[in-house]
């Protein structure tokens, strides 16, 4: 069902519901506008994947970015020294999701794109006007905090 | 301790499966968009506009937003698969949106075909999921369904893509999909091209038995190289098709191998060229090789045996040819070309070219034709350099089919590269 595969990768680009909703609705009407323009020979769901992506990234193009530097603060708060060992299985979908969403946006963006749909640093620049050098950085950071989310829910959940 | 690569592999394999769905008015407010959009960007037709708003004041007027379910059909999109249900309710109470649909619908045959600019169209929408009828479907229903459709079905994408109608250079907000793979046609906006245009080019026979300077002859010719210059004029008829024309010179080039005698009696022997002034030489052809030609007319010693008259024939020339597309790239395109061109004669000369004399001209051609045509087929390959600037090269053959007004053995031809630097507007 494409609509829930669509609505799912907005979610993930997100920072909440609302917000994907609203992408997810921009790329239909986008779709239903180009859709004579896909060509017979490429992947269907890739190019309505494309237009939802683009949806997204131009949505948090349009954010300032001091949102950004606010809640990078809000990370060094946050974070914790811990040598408790993780256990992947216990991490579930649900959790991973707000995990994402909770990213600022430049590193959620980042993360997204390069993680989970396999773009390269050089088109991830490119998409995002930003350097290819940035566009690591905000992996490693993004890579790093949802590392000690990780950790912190997993020790609460040791303790618990 | 978690590494990198295992943060990677956790989300990926977490939300790989992953799928969700939106709050149901999402869809409620998709269709309202899409029929709002519809009204926004309707072309400025009159009749038109009036249908639009003819159709949202119905649509309007079965769904009023206060929200009174008792009177209003039930329209928020059910998930699953037993729509019709509540489609058949709304038979009944659509009927007035139907009438109206139907009028305007009858009206125009072929709306989409008509329309420059690309509108959310129930006849679009209804081609987008291969519905047959739609005649006695009301838009809002259609739109519903469709959009039904769309999260309950998997689409085909070959079935999407049936249309030929040109894609549209528009603006998009979303500049990205401009670089997408989504295939951008070449806006065909860009029908007129000029080209100056410059060739080499070199003459040739097809049948190097007789020559040009006396049907009597026996002798060497050979084509020369020259160089043609002009101007062509290229309209595009459509993606594949163009269609062009230009002004040309163009110079035939041939050199008659001779031998020169000298003689007190002054002789013109050869029946095609007409001399400037009397010449103390007459000429025979060189013949083939080895073979001992017996000159003409009373003995005399051989001045130059390695002479040769040079005709020179030059020509305005227009033509007006085909081009028609072959392969294309994002930079190149190959044409091939064929057509034929009118030739008006401009320079006639014929030119000593010996050893012992210096090289002048002697005379003309006398039975060339003033008026000629030739046959012409090539390839012309362009190189973009930019959107509205290409290079073109384009090696052509053109064959001559009036030159001489009595010597039908000699038929010339003409080998050339024209190249040049096309201007797009």
């Amino acid at each position: 069902m494409y609509s829930s595969k669509l609505f799912a990768l907005c979610l993930k680009y997100s920072s909440n519901k609302q917000d994907a909703e609203d992408i997810l609705q921009d790329s239909f009407i986008i779709i239903f506008d180009k859709i004579h323009q896909f060509r017979k020979d490429g992947s269907f769901e890739g190019w309505l994947k494309r237009i939802t992506i683009n949806t997204a990234l131009q949505k948090y193009r349009e954010k300032s970015p001091l949102q950004l530097i606010k809640s990078k603060r809000v990370f060094q708060e946050e974070k914790e020294e811990t040598t408790f060992p993780y256990d992947i299985t216990r991490v579930d979908l649900d959790m991973l999701l707000i995990l994402i969403q909770q990213l600022p946006d430049r590193y959620r963006l980042v993360f997204n794109l390069y993680v989970l749909d396999n773009y390269s640093h050089k088109e991830i620049a490119e998409m995002l006007s930003i350097s290819e050098g940035t566009s690591k950085s905000n992996l490693s950071r993004a890579r790093t905090i949802l590392k000690e989310k990780i950790m912190n829910h997993q020790k609460k959940q040791e303790k618990a | 301790m978690m590494n990198q690569k295992d943060i990677d592999r956790l989300f990926q394999e977490g939300l790989r499966d992953f799928e969700a769905s939106p709050s149901p008015d999402v869809w409620q407010q998709i269709e309202h968009r899409l029929t709002h959009k519809k009204k926004k960007r309707i072309i400025p037709f009159f009749w038109w506009s009036s249908a639009a708003v003819i159709l949202i004041v119905g649509l309007l007027f079965i769904n009023p937003k206060e929200g009174n379910n008792d009177n209003v059909p039930n329209i928020t999109f059910p998930i699953v698969t037993d729509s019709s249900e509540s489609e058949d309710k709304n038979e009944n109470t659509n009927n007035k949106v139907e009438v109206v649909v139907h009028k305007e619908l009858k009206k125009e045959k072929n709306y989409i075909a008509s329309s420059k600019k690309e509108t959310i169209t129930t006849k679009k929408i209804a081609q987008f999921f291969n519905q047959e009828s739609i005649s006695s479907t009301s838009p809002k229903k259609l739109i519903k369904r469709t959009i039904h459709q769309f999260k309950t079905t998997e689409f085909l994408s070959s079935k999407i893509i049936g249309n030929e109608k040109k894609p549209l250079s528009k603006t998009s907000l979303i500049s990205f999909l401009e670089k997408e793979n989504i295939e951008k046609k070449e806006p065909v906006n860009k029908k007129w091209a000029i080209q100056p245009s410059l060739a080499y080019t070199k003459s040739n026979s097809l049948s190097n038995e007789s020559s040009p300077v006396s049907d009597m002859f026996s002798s060497n010719v050979s084509g020369q190289s020259s160089v043609a210059y002009g101007v062509k004029i290229k309209h595009s008829i459509n993606e594949k098709l163009a269609i062009q024309t230009g002004v040309h010179s163009q110079k035939l080039n041939f050199n008659t191998d001779v031998n020169l005698y000298t003689n007190t009696i002054v002789s013109n022997n050869l029946s095609n060229i007409s001399f400037d002034n009397d010449a103390e030489f007459y000429y025979t052809g060189s013949g083939t090789a080895g073979e001992l030609v017996e000159p003409i007319g009373p003995s005399g010693s051989i001045v130059d045996d390695n002479a040769s008259l040079e005709q020179i024939i030059g020509y305005i020339e227009i033509p007006v040819e085909l081009s028609y597309k072959i392969f294309s790239s994002k930079k190149i395109n190959t044409h091939i070309v064929g057509g034929f061109s009118s030739l008006f004669l401009n320079k006639n000369q014929v030119n000593l070219k010996s050893n012992i004399v210096e090289e002048s001209q002697i005379g003309k051609t006398n039975n060339l034709k003033s008026v000629n045509f030739s046959g012409n087929i090539g390839l012309d390959v362009t190189l973009s350099i930019t959107k509205d600037w290409n290079l073109s090269i384009n090696p052509m053959l053109k064959a001559q089919l009036n030159t001489f007004s009595n010597n039908t053995q000699f038929t010339p031809y003409f080998l050339a590269v024209y190249t040049g630097v096309s201007y797009s507007f």
